[in-house]
């Protein structure tokens, strides 16, 4: 990441721009959330997304960062539900399988899905800095 | 905001909340970072500030910031206060802190990375206690993590701790290589603060061997960088070194002066463990010079440091023939080398 804090936010918007529309698809498709419910997790996300990346230990690469991105949006949308038990059941079997399954699970599927995207041909993928 | 928060006495701050908001994420992260670069050059005020945060955050529970954040902040204070501690050679507290730092890390994102930081402050306590085996065991397990992670700069820190067991464990010629290789990545890295240690390491392994020259040489690239980066804990370690190869090149009085600056300094940064072996190892020295009298002196101001730390248990033999001597107003010379012994000679 850019030592300089404006380059840095720039820099972690761009790859935070990169994984939005997979973190958009895991709260809709996998989590079943509206879209104004997704857009308000998403901008949390975002803010979280800054802080975590001054945290020492931190890995730079997008192919690196965007495991623990969704991870984390995976794990938000597990908490939204988990918020609303014995009131609402969630009838939708996307989102059934989703809790079943637990946020890491889900999370590691959506980066095998988008690994496999980027990769069809097995070969590795070029790094992102 | 950091910077005022710390400056502020820890027993107004809560009655400040609206001024200090003490609860926000950024403000948090920030008093981390702080507090981190402060380990190596305060350690108390490091540990002691830590330790005031995270009891802010622990009790009563707050809430704090999003998602894992309150998790991620008290493992990152823990930790801090850990490594704190194991360099004020408080081990006991530091492993209790260390456990605490690995409880709330297993919770957070990115676990793995933190947990791993965690177990690189174990090894470095295994190696202040002298487990050199189970150093050189773990060592380079973890440098593959930490490389596995893309953690670059951490696997170098892990081969450190692999080279001063190889010098401990008297594979000196093995130590050396290893800490040209760590100064040269650390050069491809750019990492001022790993290029500093490694060159104090290699100021030490050198004068083992016997080559002052390429000592003083290390010594010399190392001197700028630690006063750059203000690194006192590192200071006092190169200075403890200048003075061993002063001795050894039989430069008494300039040997006691650097000893005497190390002192000091190790003084200063609270480090009481170093101030009890560098008084032991002057009156080593004022032997040598026929200081008889100083030299007692010396080991009286250590001896009590000793007791109240409750330091190398190891040696209790030594330090019981020590304080029989004094009492003849004498200093038993071999008993005053085994005990200095037990504390290791300086390391980074």
């Amino acid at each position: 990441m850019p030592g300089n804090p404006s380059n840095r936010r720039e820099e972690v918007d761009r790859i935070f721009g990169r994984v939005l529309p997979l973190i958009d698809s895991a709260l809709l498709q996998h989590y079943g959330l509206s879209r104004s419910e997704a857009s308000e997790v998403e901008d949390c996300l975002r803010d979280w997304f800054h802080g975590f990346v001054r945290r020492p230990g931190t890995p730079c690469t997008l192919a690196q960062l965007r495991p623990h991105l969704l991870s984390m949006a995976c794990n938000a949308g597990h908490v939204y539900w988990s918020g609303k038990i014995g009131q609402e059941v969630p009838l939708d079997g996307n989102v059934q399988r989703s809790l079943t399954l637990g946020p890491q699970r889900i999370a590691g599927e959506l980066e095998k899905t988008q690994e496999a995207r980027e990769n069809p041909g097995g070969h590795l993928p070029k790094e992102d800095h | 905001m950091a910077e005022r928060v710390l400056a502020t006495p820890m027993s107004e701050r809560l009655g400040k909340g609206c001024e200090l908001p003490l609860e926000d994420s950024e403000l948090l992260l920030s008093v981390c970072e702080v507090l981190r670069s402060r380990v190596e050059t305060a350690p108390t005020a490091a540990r002691d500030e830590a330790i005031f945060f995270y009891g802010f955050l622990d009790e009563p529970t707050r809430r704090i910031g999003l998602f894992d954040e309150r998790e991620y902040y008290m493992g990152e204070l823990a930790l801090i206060a850990g490594g704190s501690n194991r360099l004020l050679f408080h081990r006991e507290e530091a492993r209790r802190w260390l456990d605490r730092a690995e409880a709330s890390f297993t919770r957070s994102a990115n676990g793995l990375a933190h947990v791993a930081r965690v177990a690189y402050q174990r090894l470095a306590l295994a190696l202040e206690e002298r487990r050199f085996n189970e150093v050189l065991e773990l060592a380079p397990l973890w440098v593959e993590s930490f490389e596995s992670m893309g953690l670059a700069e951490d696997a170098l820190k892990c081969r450190f701790l692999e080279g001063i067991a190889l010098g401990e464990t008297s594979e000196i010629d093995g130590a050396v290589a290893v800490f040209l290789d760590i100064c040269r990545r650390a050069e491809d890295q750019r990492n001022l603060r790993l290029i500093a240690q490694a060159s104090n390491n290699l100021t030490q392994f050198y004068r083992a061997l016997g080559n002052f020259d390429e000592a003083m040489v290390y010594a010399r690239k190392a001197l700028p960088l630690l006063k750059q980066l203000d690194n006192r804990v590192g200071l006092v370690k190169l200075q403890w070194q200048v003075g061993s190869i002063l001795r050894e090149q039989g430069k008494l009085n300039e040997a006691m002066g650097a000893y005497r600056e190390a002192l000091d300094e190790s003084r200063a940064v609270g480090m009481r463990g170093d101030v009890a072996a560098l008084h032991l190892v002057l009156a080593d020295v004022m032997l040598d010079a026929g200081q008889d009298r100083q030299a007692e002196w010396e080991v009286r101001a250590a001896l009590p440091i000793i007791d109240e730390e409750q330091m190398v248990p190891e040696g209790f033999a030594a330090l019981s023939l020590l304080r029989n001597a004094l009492r003849y107003q004498q200093v038993d010379r071999k008993a005053l080398r085994e005990l200095h012994g037990y504390f290791g000679d300086s390391q980074a």
